[in-house]
């Protein structure tokens, strides 16, 4: 069945810096044109006798297929990423830079550089969850081919010349610049949980096995200074500085996290544990879950 | 780190170098071209019509950025048509470069947006064709 194109997710003049006349022809064009390429390219495939074509075909045709696909795939994303409204970066999306960058200053420093170090050219920056690790990543990629094998990026920087040449001319940097005024973050963040989500469903464990386990509470800092309760036997420890503190768990336990109510804080710390070495899973639903199923908890010291 | 050194070098030198043949390459009055070229670009493709058509047809379909080229290659002595992505993938070693036209987005987004073929098409009638037969000459000395 042909691939058919999105619609642009926001107004096309709506954006602060980048034209009406650039958004359009980047989307039509650019965007456009590799949706109805990879029709072309699939309906070659469809026709291709595989044990008697050349090999120059096969290959020919199977790198273009690679291409258009990633092109239609990486344009839906970074049009998907940005918006008239800009949203400020929740708390939640904040704590999963911080946690996998240091800080949000560092993650925004890096990602800029790597995208002003490809103008001039072509390629994407990309955000990318990295199952494996539980982490988020800053990739670079020179043209649509590149990938983290089992990534999943949720933001998209496109450094192909055409994404900026009819408004900034050679001035990439002015481009980078305008694209991360222009970021909407609460759909890149509705992404980033997604994926966690996704990765790390089997590590979820119910009340019964939390209530032998190691327990580690990973509510996010602002969260943890809020609350009264927390769950027995528990302790705090900060899930943006997993690094610091994955050593001092017993390893004769197994170790189960919980955060507010078992989404991606919980979940992706439980994965950069097991990175770690920990024998770690989270808690489903977190400790509100544990509270609505009558569960005891106790006064958390001050 | 030599690999990422190697790797800058072979990009930047190449932009350089291909950037530096594509000025000197333009500024003519198109049309085609005269004396042993114009025989020898005929012997290879056919007719010159030919190699104008084949040039034209791998300069628009070169993937991303990069390069259509028309070389010699003083080892078989043959005149080859080259795609080349980014400055330096996609050549044969040896091949010098005679005329190159530059597909990377910046050579033409400002003017033709998206519309590679029409700014290929209008190349073809500022090219200085004394100039592509005088690399000729010295690539076969």
């Amino acid at each position: 069945m042909d691939a058919r194109p999105n619609d642009l997710p926001f107004e096309a003049g709506s954006l602060k810096g980048l034209s009406e006349k650039l958004i359009r022809s980047h989307h039509q064009n650019n965007y456009g044109g590799a949706v109805k390429r990879l029709n072309a390219i699939r309906a070659k495939v469809h026709e291709l006798s595989f044990p008697s074509a050349p090999v120059c075909e096969i290959n020919g045709l199977k790198r273009e297929e690679l291409i258009a696909t990633n092109s239609m795939l990486l344009h839906e994303l970074y049009f998907d990423c940005l918006g008239a409204v800009v949203e400020p970066m929740t708390p939640a999306m904040t704590l999963a830079l911080h946690a996998s960058f240091g800080s949000v200053e560092r993650w925004r420093e890096e990602f800029v550089a790597m995208g002003k170090a490809l103008g001039g050219g072509s390629g994407w920056v990309l955000l990318v969850f990295q199952p494996r690790e539980g982490t988020l990543v800053n990739q670079w990629a020179a043209d649509h081919t590149h990938a983290i094998a089992g990534g999943v990026p949720v933001l998209a920087l496109d450094m192909y010349e055409h994404s900026y040449h009819m408004d900034f001319g050679a001035a990439a940097g002015q481009y980078v610049d305008a694209f991360m005024e222009n970021i909407h973050w609460s759909r890149v963040y509705e992404r980033y949980q997604a994926a966690v989500e996704a990765a790390s469903e089997p590590l979820g464990v119910g009340h019964d096995e939390a209530a032998s386990a190691q327990l580690v509470d990973v509510r996010r800092l602002g969260m943890y200074e809020q609350a009264d309760a927390v769950i027995p036997g528990s302790r705090w420890l900060d899930p943006s500085q997993v690094a610091s503190w994955s050593g001092s768990l017993r390893p004769d336990q197994p170790v189960v996290v919980y955060c507010v109510y078992g989404h991606e804080v919980g979940r992706s710390t439980a994965m950069r544990l097991r990175a770690a070495g920990v024998n770690a899973k989270f808690l489903r639903g977190g400790i509100d879950g544990w509270k609505a199923a009558g569960r005891p908890l106790e006064a958390k010291k001050a | 780190m030599v690999k990422y050194y190697e790797k800058e070098l072979s990009y930047q030198l190449s932009s350089h170098i291909l950037h530096s043949i594509y000025w000197t390459n333009l500024g003519g009055k198109g049309g085609e071209p005269k004396g042993e070229l114009a025989g020898a670009l005929t012997s290879a493709f056919g007719s010159f019509a030919k190699l104008k058509a084949q040039l034209a047809a791998a300069t628009t379909a070169v993937e991303a950025s990069g390069w259509g080229i028309l070389g010699y290659h003083p080892m078989t002595k043959k005149l080859m048509v080259l795609q080349c992505e980014n400055h330096q993938k996609l050549t044969a070693w040896g091949m010098t470069p005679l005329l190159v036209l530059d597909v990377f987005e910046h050579a033409y987004y400002l003017k033709y947006q998206n519309r590679r073929g029409e700014y290929v098409n209008a190349l073809f009638n500022i090219i200085n064709w004394d100039n592509v037969a005088d690399r000729f000459d010295a690539a076969r000395a």
